[in-house]
C-alpha cells in the first residue's frame, strides 16, 4: 500500500513538473510569437513616404 | 481613377501590402527562433530544455501568430470599411452637390465640357485632373511635393488655379453653374451690338433691380466690355467679329447662395455659312438657351421696300445672307453633331430677335407699338407675348417666310419673338429678351 502511494505521488510529481514546464513553455512561446509579430508589424506598417 | 501626381491613401493600397509583409515576416521569425532552439540542443548539457523551447515556440508561437494575424486582418478590414464609407459619403456629397447645382466646367476658349477642370498644385504646379474624394485622399490629398490639396467643394478646392483639360488654358469658373447662350445670326445682323447691349442691361438694370451681384469673370472680359460699350455709347460701330470660334463673354451673377457664370458666345456670322464651321462649337452640347438674331433687311422683300432709304442711310448695314441658310446650318449642326433627331423638338428657350427695329417704320410693323396695337384690337390675343409673336409671324408671312416661321415654331418648342434695337443704354426691347430668356433658363430669375 505505501508503495502504491509512493508511485501515485511520483506520477503526480511528474505531471506537476510537466505541467509547470508546459506552462512556462507556453508563456515563452506566446511571448516570442507576440514579440515577433510586433517587430514584423513595426518593420512593415509605415505610411508612404514623400 | 487615372494615376494622379499624389500619394495614395494608406488604406487604398499600401495597407494590404503591409499586412501581407507583416504576416510573412512574423511567421518567418517564429520558425527561425524555433529552429535556433532546436539547433542549440546539439551538444547542450540539457538538450531536452531546448527541445521544449523549440516545440513551445512552434506550437504556442504559431497559435499566437494565427491569433495576431486574424486580429490584424479583422481590425484592418473594420478600419478600411469605415474609411470606404467615409470616402463614399464624401464622393457622393461632392458629386451630388455638383449634379444638384448643375455645376460642370465649360472652357470659354475651346468649349470643352468637363466634370471639373484640371487643378494645379500651388507649390509645384503639378496637374491634378481628378481632384475629388478617391484613393488619393478623402477630404484632401497630398501632392507628390508634399502640399495638401482640398478635394471637395466645401473646403476650398475651387480656389486653386485651374485649367482646361483639353486646351490647357486658364479656367476661372470657380465651380459655378454655367449658363451658356450662343448668339446665332448671319454677318451684319447686329450680334455683337446685341450681346454688349444685353450685358449692359443685365449689369446695370437687371442685376441692380433684382438684387444680384454682377461681376466679370476676369479683367479680359471686363476690359473688353468696357471698351466695346463705350464705343457703342458714343454711337460708333463696333469692330466686326472675325473669330469663328470666339472666346466667350463671361460674368458671374450672384445672389445669396445662387451663383451662375454666364457664357455668351458671339461667333462671326460667317461661321453660320457652313455646318463645317460649327463643328468646333461644342457649346451646342450644353447650351441653356439660344438667341437667334434676324436682320429684317436680310429678307429680300423688306430690303426691296426700303432700298431707296437704305442707300442714303450709312448707319444701317443690311445683312445679305439669306435667313433660311443660317437657320438650316444651325439645325443641321444640331442634328449632325449633337444627336438631336430630325423629328425632335428643342425644348430649351430660344429667343428669336429681330434687330434694327428703330429703322424707318419697323417699330410700327414688328416693334412694341405693333404688338400693343394687336393686343388692344385682337380679342384672341391675350398677352403681350402672344402679341409680339403675332406681329412677327405676320411680318414673316407677309414677306414670304411663313414656311420658315412654321419650321422655327415647330423645332423650337419654347420660343419667343422680340424686336430690338441694340445701342447700349438706349436700346429698345433688350430688357424683354433678357427677362424672358433668363426667366425661362432659371425660374429663380423670373420670380424675384
Amino acid at each position: 500500500m505505501p508503495q502504491l502511494i509512493g508511485y501515485i505521488l511520483l506520477i503526480a510529481a511528474y505531471i506537476f513538473v510537466a505541467g509547470v514546464a508546459m506552462s512556462i513553455g507556453a508563456v515563452f512561446g506566446c511571448c516570442i510569437a507576440l514579440y515577433n509579430y510586433c517587430c514584423a508589424f513595426f518593420n512593415n506598417v509605415k505610411p508612404e513616404k514623400i | 481613377m487615372k494615376t494622379q501626381p499624389a500619394i495614395k491613401n494608406y488604406f487604398f493600397g499600401k495597407a494590404y501590402g503591409d499586412l501581407k509583409n507583416t504576416i510573412s515576416e512574423s511567421f518567418t521569425r517564429n520558425t527561425d527562433n524555433a529552429k535556433d532552439f532546436f539547433d542549440k540542443a546539439d551538444g547542450a548539457t540539457l538538450p531536452s530544455f531546448y527541445w521544449g523551447l523549440s516545440i513551445a515556440t512552434y506550437v504556442f508561437g504559431t497559435a499566437v501568430f494565427l491569433f495576431c494575424s486574424a486580429f490584424h486582418i479583422v481590425f484592418l478590414s473594420l478600419v478600411t470599411i469605415i474609411i470606404y464609407l467615409c470616402f463614399s459619403f464624401i464622393w457622393l456629397l461632392d458629386a451630388g452637390y455638383r449634379k444638384y447645382q448643375k455645376i460642370f466646367t465649360a472652357c470659354p476658349h475651346c468649349y470643352t465640357k468637363s466634370i471639373l477642370p484640371v487643378y494645379h498644385c500651388p507649390k509645384c504646379n503639378a496637374k491634378h485632373d481628378q481632384l475629388w474624394a478617391g484613393p488619393y485622399g478623402i477630404l484632401q490629398r497630398t501632392c507628390k511635393c508634399g502640399e495638401k490639396l482640398p478635394t471637395t467643394f466645401f473646403n476650398g478646392r475651387k480656389k486653386l488655379t485651374a485649367s482646361c483639360p483639353k486646351c490647357d488654358k486658364s479656367i476661372e469658373s470657380l465651380e459655378t453653374r454655367p449658363i451658356a447662350i450662343p448668339i446665332i445670326g448671319a454677318p451684319s445682323v447686329g450680334k455683337t451690338f446685341f450681346v454688349f447691349s444685353l450685358v449692359w442691361y443685365i449689369k446695370e438694370q437687371f442685376a441692380r433691380t433684382k438684387g444680384f451681384v454682377f461681376k466679370f469673370m476676369n479683367s479680359y472680359n471686363e476690359n473688353n466690355y468696357n471698351s466695346e460699350i463705350s464705343i457703342l455709347h458714343r454711337g460708333q460701330y463696333l469692330r466686326k467679329t472675325v473669330e469663328n470660334n470666339p472666346i466667350a463673354l463671361n460674368f458671374f451673377l450672384t445672389k445669396n447662395k445662387s451663383k451662375s457664370l454666364f457664357f455668351f458666345y458671339d461667333s462671326a456670322g460667317e461661321a453660320f455659312s457652313s455646318t463645317q464651321n460649327l463643328v468646333q462649337h461644342k457649346f451646342y452640347d450644353y447650351f441653356n438657351g439660344l438667341i437667334f438674331i434676324i436682320d429684317p433687311f436680310s429678307i429680300p422683300s423688306v430690303y426691296a421696300k426700303y432700298q431707296s432709304n437704305l442707300s442714303g442711310n450709312t448707319s444701317i448695314k443690311p445683312s445679305i445672307t439669306p435667313l433660311e441658310d443660317v437657320y438650316d446650318a444651325l439645325i443641321i449642326n444640331l442634328e449632325k453633331n449633337y444627336k438631336i433627331k430630325t423629328t425632335e423638338r428643342i425644348s430649351k428657350p430660344v429667343a428669336i430677335v429681330f434687330s434694327k427695329v428703330d429703322a424707318f417704320d419697323l417699330q410700327n410693323i414688328i416693334g412694341e407699338n405693333a404688338a400693343q396695337k394687336i393686343l388692344k384690337t385682337e380679342e384672341t390675343v391675350k398677352t403681350i407675348e402672344e402679341a409680339r409673336r403675332e406681329v412677327c409671324k405676320a411680318f414673316l408671312k407677309n414677306n414670304e417666310l411663313e414656311a420658315l416661321y412654321r419650321k422655327i415654331e415647330w423645332k423650337f418648342g419654347n420660343s419667343q419673338f422680340f424686336a430690338v434695337n441694340s445701342s447700349g443704354k438706349d436700346s429698345i426691347g433688350i430688357d424683354k429678351v433678357a427677362n424672358w430668356l433668363l426667366g425661362e433658363i432659371d425660374k429663380s430669375y423670373k420670380n424675384i
